[in-house]
């Protein structure tokens, strides 16, 4: 399946912890579409950062094979892992991680400036637009410490966009937000990756997020129990936390 | 890439302000580099003014000496206060005219510095030369004075001498009192009784001297304050020297005439030991007062000791006086001090008791009344003073010259250092020295051989030292021969004579020179370098070819690694210059020469005899006749100063350093640290390594360069206030280092551009391991931050 923007086949991460072996993902295998806004959900310690941080480049597999954007990352260096970064993916944290010196516009011209493909003029056009599409061109000039989560979390998305990429990450993007803010945030994502075809991929606990996602893969205690629509992901995260008595609500 | 570096820039520059342990390392490299422009400017000013003191008053920018001297020149004497073991410059004319040959030299001063007693005597002697003149001009019908007022001048100085025996001789009971009597001289003690005797002054018109004889032989070494001065004095061709060194200043009296005898005295010298103790210390209360200390201060110990001193020792000003002068004195005293105290030397006791109520009243007092009646100098412009040294065929030799003059040098006028050494003719020198170019002495050896006469015996030696002319002329009596056949070869003259001949400028130049100052006309530090290579390849040319077999041999005994470790290393640049010299390339240099020959003196108790020969004659052979050495190593221990000046700037820089490292690596570390989560998110965004260790560097940079500029500028206000404000000397030996009376650091640019280069070094040498740390950063890192 040359199509398919993701590929993970039977892929293992173990962490090693002194002499402890930590299984995080056991034997996983995953086909993403060019496109799809799609959800990992589980419980905490699952392993959903695990395999986000596997398609993200930052990781690599202990065992099988991820592909991302038709490369297979076991086989590249560090360097061109790093490029694959900048040029293919885009990453929306759960903390934000702006760079706190800089301003808004610095924050989202960064990638740009890094890959130092686009003139002065074209990056400017390309992030005003970004922002004013996240809707926080207003504060431009603003420092990240001056705004709130959810301006916040914008900012990142316009960052994580900038450079156009093929997919965009996000691990509980919504996890620092209030639940109206949080699908606000969702909504938008959602929204950009109707109007430009980016792949979305987002973890997250909340079952109010996981309904906005074209699909949800269900991952527990490192394996895949299933990928299936929204509807039925929130029926069973529901489902699960009547189970366990307390509300899961934020990690 | 060059949007890159933007970025990096910006980045840099928004956190300067953004943490503070930035701030703090910021704070660091500031006074850091402050610290070093203001440290560089003093150090180098004062390097700079000790130079122009040392250059300006005596060695000019080179000296030039004999290479077959003992020991290293050290014009302002060795440690011990002895003076240098050095060979004399032979032919120094020839040299002289060599060295002007070259373009850059523009005089070569003859020198050579040595120390002498000054024998200007104590009162009793002044006192005693007084009667003895007395004597001496009776006998002449054209100065003979009427018997009336022979007899009363007569009877008025010896009342003077009776007062000052009475004097001694009370100082000799309390000895005896003291129970210290077996330090008292049994002989001294005769002496004393017999002069004290009526019997003594009543026969002494009979034969006069005779009792003049006793006097001067027995009582006047008695008195123990006569302290034989010592005194340093640098033998020189005055008018040579007057030119050369412009900052020299005639204070009082006048120049020695050109080729005339002559000395001149530092004012300093004259100020500190030749002015009355009691007024010399009057004068330092009084500048003690101007500078504001308080005589109420009984913790100025200084202060309290020149008081104390005066009032104790009112000996000096009693001896001085005769019967009548005592008497106005008293009575003057007396009405000053409404007391009815008959005692003059109670009275000036109690007059010393000063406060700061009364100082100015009674300074005053002392000068307008006291000081007419005294001699406030022992010495005094237009005197002729004896001086009297061990001269280097081991007797005394004594030599009477006019002084003309009291010097000072410009800026200088306080220093002990510059104000030190006297300023005698060449002659006088030659004469005091006991110096003959070796042709001279070997006639002269002929000479003394034929006539089988000592030249100085040793009672002669004791009357020459102690005793007046007179002495002399008694010397000169009993080896008249000698002195004939001396003054046939030009080495001796009359008193008169020597008073007014004028020598030649051959003359001067044509005999014993110890060393020579040679002055520059460009006198820079790069100057003097090169001109000191231009007059050792000048002299160098004189060597003989180098001897292969000893050259060879030399080698050996360095690679067989028999050689004590400092010998080695000196011997080793010698022999390879001696190997290039054989080449027809340039041998080895002075400085090479004479670290070698000083390792070979020190070591050679430790060499087996051959080794110790095979260096030697090495040596001999390598050396040329004459060295060529910097002012500042001329200086000897002075010069050294210099060094210390540049160890401390050294140490400084090093000391910054090393601060500057630890803290901007500490500092950048932690700063590194705090920031490893957005170094991790620029990792995972798609930033490679290098663009984090150019963000690490970018911002190190810009922060030393910010706060290390400003650093820099902030001491380069410092420089220009304390340039014009100045650095006053707060004690007199400063003077000499500053060059004046006032330090003013000057601002140099490359000063500044060292600060800030060094300060940029040290930081960027300080970044390596928060950059390591930084590149370590995964980008993991930034999925697993939270704010
Ligand atoms: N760096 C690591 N070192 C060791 N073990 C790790 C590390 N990261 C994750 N793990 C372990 O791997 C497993 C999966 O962790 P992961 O962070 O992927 O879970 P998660 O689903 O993201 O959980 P959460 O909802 O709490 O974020 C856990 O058991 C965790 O303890
Ligand atoms: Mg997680």
């Amino acid at each position: 399946m040359p199509n398919n923007i993701v590929s993970i086949r039977d892929v293992v991460k173990e962490y090693r912890l002194d002499k402890v072996v930590v299984p995080a993902l056991r034997g996983v295998s995953l086909e993403v579409e060019r496109g799809e806004f799609i959800s990992i959900a589980g419980p905490s310690g699952s392993g959903k950062t695990t395999m986000l941080n596997l398609i993200g480049c930052v990781d690599t597999a202990t065992r099988g094979v991820v592909e991302v954007a038709g490369q297979n990352t076991g086989t590249l260096s560090e360097r061109q892992l790093t490029q694959l970064r900048l040029d293919t993916l885009g990453f929306i944290f759960q903390s934000f991680n702006l760079v706190a010196v800089l301003t808004v516009y610095q924050n989202v011209e960064l990638p740009l400036l890094l890959q130092n493909k686009l003139g002065g003029a074209e990056r400017k056009k390309r992030v005003m637009e970004l922002l004013a599409a996240v809707g926080i061109d207003t504060h431009a000039k603003h420092r990240p410490s001056e705004l709130s989560g959810g301006q916040r979390q914008r900012v990142a998305i316009a960052r994580a966009l900038v450079t156009e990429p093929s997919i965009v990450l996000a691990d509980e993007p919504t996890a620092n937000l209030d639940s109206a803010t949080g699908e606000a945030i969702i909504d938008l994502m959602k929204d950009l990756n109707q109007k430009k075809g980016t792949t979305f991929i987002f973890s997250t606990h909340d079952h109010r997020v996981m309904k906005h996602a074209d699909s949800v893969v269900r991952l527990a205690d490192g394996k895949i129990i299933g990928k299936e629509s929204a509807d039925a992901a929130v029926q069973h995260a529901l489902q699960s936390a009547v189970d366990k008595a307390p509300a899961p609500a934020a990690s | 890439m060059f949007s890159k570096l933007a970025v990096l820039v910006r980045i840099a520059f928004a956190n300067l302000f953004g943490s503070g342990i930035n701030i703090l390392v910021g704070v660091v490299l500031f006074f850091g580099a402050a610290l070093l422009v203001v440290g560089g400017a003093l150090f180098g000013t004062l390097d700079r003014s000790l130079s122009k003191s040392i250059v300006g008053s005596v060695t000019g920018h080179l000296e030039v000496y004999s290479a077959r001297s003992k020991e290293k020149l050290e014009v302002y004497g060795k440690f011990d206060g002895s003076d240098s073991n050095l060979a004399p410059i032979e032919g120094f004319s020839e040299l002289k005219a060599k060295l002007l040959q070259l373009p850059n030299v523009k005089s070569v001063v003859p020198q050579g510095t040595s120390g002498a007693m000054l024998g200007s005597g104590n009162t009793i002697d002044l006192t005693l030369e007084k009667l003895r003149a007395l004597y001496r001009n009776q006998q002449d019908p054209k100065t003979a004075l009427s018997e009336a007022d022979f007899r009363a001048q007569a009877d008025s100085v010896k009342g003077h001498v009776r007062n000052m025996i009475g004097l001694l001789a009370k100082d000799l009971e309390k000895v005896t009192e003291l129970g210290t009597a077996e330090s008292v001289d049994p002989e001294e003690k005769a002496a004393l009784t017999k002069t004290a005797s009526e019997e003594f002054w009543s026969t002494f018109d009979q034969e006069p001297y005779a009792h003049l004889e006793l006097l001067e032989n027995k009582v006047s070494p008695m008195v123990a304050d006569a302290d034989l001065l010592f005194i340093r004095y640098l033998g020189t061709d005055l008018d040579a020297y007057q030119q050369t060194f412009d900052r020299l200043q005639i204070v009082e009296g006048e120049r020695v005439p050109k080729g005339r005898r002559g000395i001149l005295l530092p004012r300093f010298f004259q100020q500190e030991y030749l002015k009355l103790k009691n007024a010399r210390r009057l004068d330092k209360i009084r500048d003690a007062r101007e500078a504001g200390r308080k005589i109420s201060n009984e913790d100025d110990k200084e202060l309290q000791r020149w008081l104390r001193e005066n009032q104790t020792q009112p000996r000096e000003i009693v001896l001085q006086l005769d019967g009548i002068q005592t008497k106005q004195a008293v009575e003057k005293l007396q009405k000053a001090l409404s007391s009815q105290e008959a005692d003059l030397a109670a009275l000036l006791s109690s007059f010393f008791k000063l406060t700061d109520d009364n100082f100015d009243e009674r300074y005053k007092f002392f000068y307008a009344e006291l000081a007419p009646m005294l001699a406030l100098y022992r010495v005094k412009v237009g005197d002729t003073m004896t001086l009297r040294s061990f001269g280097r065929s081991g007797g005394f030799e004594a030599v009477s010259v006019k002084v003309y003059g009291i010097f000072e040098f410009n800026g200088l006028e306080k220093s002990p250092v510059a104000g030190a050494a006297a300023l005698i003719d060449m002659v006088s020198f030659r004469e005091l020295y006991g110096f003959l170019t070796s042709d001279k002495a070997a006639e002269l050896q002929a000479l003394k051989d034929t006539t089988k006469a000592k030249s100085v015996s040793r009672e002669n030696a004791e009357a020459d030292l102690f005793g007046s002319d007179d002495a002399v002329a008694v010397v000169e009596t009993k080896e008249s021969k000698i002195v004939d056949l001396e003054r046939a070869s030009g080495l001796r003259e009359t008193a008169a004579e020597k008073a007014t001949r004028v020598y030649t400028q051959a003359e001067i130049d044509n005999g014993v020179v110890m060393h020579a100052a040679v002055t520059l006309k460009d006198g820079s530090p790069e100057a003097i370098v090169a001109t000191r290579a231009e007059i050792e390849t000048l002299l160098a040319a004189a060597k003989k070819a180098p001897a292969a077999d000893v050259v060879a041999a030399a080698q050996k005994l360095l690679d067989d690694k028999k050689l004590p470790f400092m010998l080695a290393a000196a011997a080793g640049p010698v022999i390879d210059g001696e190997k290039q010299r054989a080449a027809g390339k340039d041998g080895p240099n002075d400085d090479q020469l004479i670290a070698f020959k000083e390792a070979l003196f020190n070591e050679r108790a430790r060499l087996d005899p051959a080794a110790y020969q095979t260096l030697d004659t090495l040596m001999e052979g390598a050396r040329p006749e004459i060295w060529v050495v910097s002012w500042s190593q001329a200086a000897g221990a002075l010069g050294q100063f210099i060094d210390v000046f540049r160890l401390i700037l050294v140490g400084m820089v090093v000391a910054f350093a090393l601060v500057a490292l630890i803290v901007v690596s500490i500092g950048v570390t932690i700063a590194t640290l705090q920031r490893t989560a957005t170094i991790g998110t620029l990792r995972a965004i798609g930033a490679q390594r290098p663009f984090v260790v150019g963000m690490v560097f970018t911002e190190t940079v810009v922060l030393t360069l910010v706060f290390g500029i400003l650093g820099a500028l902030v001491g380069a206000a410092t420089v220009v206030y304390l340039h014009a404000t100045g650095i006053p000397a707060f004690r007199d030996e400063l003077y000499f280092f500053f060059s004046g009376p006032a330090l003013r650091p000057d601002l140099d640019v490359a000063n500044l551009v060292f600060s800030v280069v060094t300060t940029l070094f040290v930081s960027l040498l300080a970044v390596l391991v928060p950059v390591f740390l930084a590149v370590r950063v995964a980008p993991v890192t930034a999925m697993q931050a939270s704010e």
